[in-house]
């Protein structure tokens, strides 16, 4: 693939990519990184890529990739933090909490999602907030169809359940 | 409301992740209007939540000029990498290279640098120049021999030393007396 | 690195030219001249005296280890000239003098010039009424086997001389 062709096949995928890593990462500039390391990656073999059935599917799994290696680089480095700031935590929750009394419904599921194992996580937004199909989650995520779905069903039965126990705590606390 | 029955069924297969995107949007239609009984509500959420997000996935930004940037920018880094390896290559290269072409012709022209006086052979005939060398030589040989015979009392002096010898032998030994 | 080789490669050729005898170019300039004989006999040349039949082993070992001789002979020169053209100019700091010999008529100056223990030059100036000469002898030098030459050939050496005028 020539300079020409990648700027017009490849580069558009750009705000897929980084809307799947926003969404997981939930940072701004790290989304954005991962994005543009994706992209050098495949400019890198922008020769090979002529030989890819589904370069979407490719560059989806490379962000997703990278996105699970920060996800857990963070959780590391969470948890060396937990040690040192204790303090400096209990602000933060206070601070979280008013933006949960302001956009109660988007937050209570957005937290719940994140609670989610990762692999659901992931395949929920693939499938429910990307759009993509099984096919093309099989390709990005290297799982069988039926893994993918197993995974799928389970993460929105989570995802109801929790919701239901937040409605009703909400309505005990009301009462 | 007869709708209800299908409802929960296209529900289960959401739920068993079989529905498909017709039944989905179904789904998204039925959960818009108003008056959904309570205990769809949390299905209603879900489901409202994911159409919302769905929507917002497609206005991300555009990042397009700034990864272009950023990937020209990566193969001129490249360019300048490459470029600055060469040149120290090739500097050693180059220096290998005069060391080997000098080192070549000093072995084969010891005097290539220098200013070398070609003499010439003044004998063609061996044995006139053996002759011719012997007698330099012998004469260099009488004037040397000549000069170091009056060498000769020193000489006899250091025998005499030497004749002293094991009274240093003595000393030595005696130190252990004391 | 480029530096180190750049140094190396001076010291090479400056190493090789450590062969040449400081007295060179002084011969060069006057080989020619009225008044100067010179005779030069080449490493080639001493190669080839194995070929030459006459059996002398003091001779053989000094000369296996030479490389060269140089010999510029003033002829018709006065001392006092040849002091001038010759010895003045002479680059005496390159040698170490060894010694003088000082018979009547003749002095008899041996200089050396020696590296790491070993002597690579022995220079030989006569000023004299009738001998006017620089010898310069190029080599592995053994200052014993010089000494044993002459005491060993005492009379060979000359017999062989009147061989040097039936050659000529």
């Amino acid at each position: 693939m020539n300079a020409n062709t990648f700027k017009i096949k490849v580069l558009p995928l750009n705000t897929k990519l980084y809307g799947f890593a926003l969404r997981i990462l939930n940072d701004t500039p790290e989304a954005e990184d991962i994005v543009q390391e994706v992209f050098i990656k495949l400019w890198n073999m922008r020769k090979k890529l002529d030989s890819y059935k589904n370069i979407e599917a490719l560059a989806m799994s490379m962000t997703k990739n990278l996105c699970i290696d920060k996800i857990r680089r963070r959780k590391t480095i969470k948890l060396e933090e937990k040690h040192y700031n204790n303090n400096n935590n209990i602000n933060e929750q206070n601070n979280s909490d008013n933006i949960i009394e302001q956009n109660k419904l988007i937050s209570k599921i957005h937290i719940a999602i994140k609670e989610l194992p990762e692999q659901q996580h992931i395949i929920i937004q693939l499938k429910d907030i990307e759009g993509y199909d099984y096919e093309e989650i099989s390709q990005i995520m290297q799982m069988n169809i039926n893994s993918i779905r197993v995974c799928i069903s389970r993460a929105r039965r989570k995802l109801r359940e929790i919701i239901i126990k937040s409605n009703y705590e909400e309505s005990a606390r009301n009462k | 409301m007869k709708n209800l029955q299908e409802i929960n069924k296209l529900l289960a297969k959401f739920y068993n992740g079989e529905s498909s995107k017709d039944d989905e949007l179904y789904l998204i239609k039925f959960f818009r209007k108003e008056n959904i009984p309570d205990e769809l509500n949390a299905d209603k959420e879900l489901f409202l939540y994911l159409k919302d997000q769905k929507y917002r996935s497609l206005q991300n930004n555009d990042l397009s000029e700034k990864i272009w940037q950023n990937i020209q920018n990566t193969e001129k880094k490249k360019k300048h990498r490459i470029r600055r390896d060469l040149s120290v290559l090739s500097g050693i290269a180059a220096s290998i290279l005069i060391f080997i072409i000098s080192f070549h012709m000093l072995h084969n022209n010891p005097n290539i640098f220098n200013n070398e006086y070609k003499f010439e052979d003044t004998y063609t005939n061996p044995e006139l120049a053996y002759l011719e060398t012997k007698q330099a030589l012998l004469y260099i040989s009488e004037k040397f021999n000549k000069g170091t015979e009056q060498l000769k009392p020193i000489a006899k002096f250091n025998d005499g030393i030497e004749e002293l010898e094991p009274i240093n032998q003595y000393n030595k030994g005696s130190k252990y007396f004391k | 690195m480029k530096k180190i080789l750049l140094n190396v490669f001076i010291l090479i050729v400056g190493g090789v030219s450590a062969q040449n005898s400081p007295v060179d170019k002084l011969f060069d300039k006057y080989s020619g001249q009225k008044g100067y004989t010179s005779v030069y006999i080449s490493s080639y040349m001493f190669s080839m005296f194995s070929e030459v039949e006459y059996d002398d082993k003091e001779m053989d070992d000094l000369v296996n280890n030479l490389k060269s001789i140089k010999i510029l002979a003033a002829d018709d020169i006065s001392t006092a000239q040849f002091k001038k053209d010759i010895v003045k100019k002479l680059p005496l700091s390159d040698y170490k003098e060894l010694m003088v010999v000082k018979e009547e008529g003749d002095n008899v100056t041996f200089l050396i010039n020696e590296k790491n223990g070993r002597i690579g030059e022995l220079l030989i100036i006569t000023e004299g009424e009738n001998d006017n000469a620089i010898i310069c002898i190029q080599g592995n030098i053994d200052l014993k086997n010089i000494s044993k030459l002459s005491k060993s050939v005492k009379i060979e050496g000359l017999e062989h001389l009147e061989d040097i005028e039936n050659k000529k």
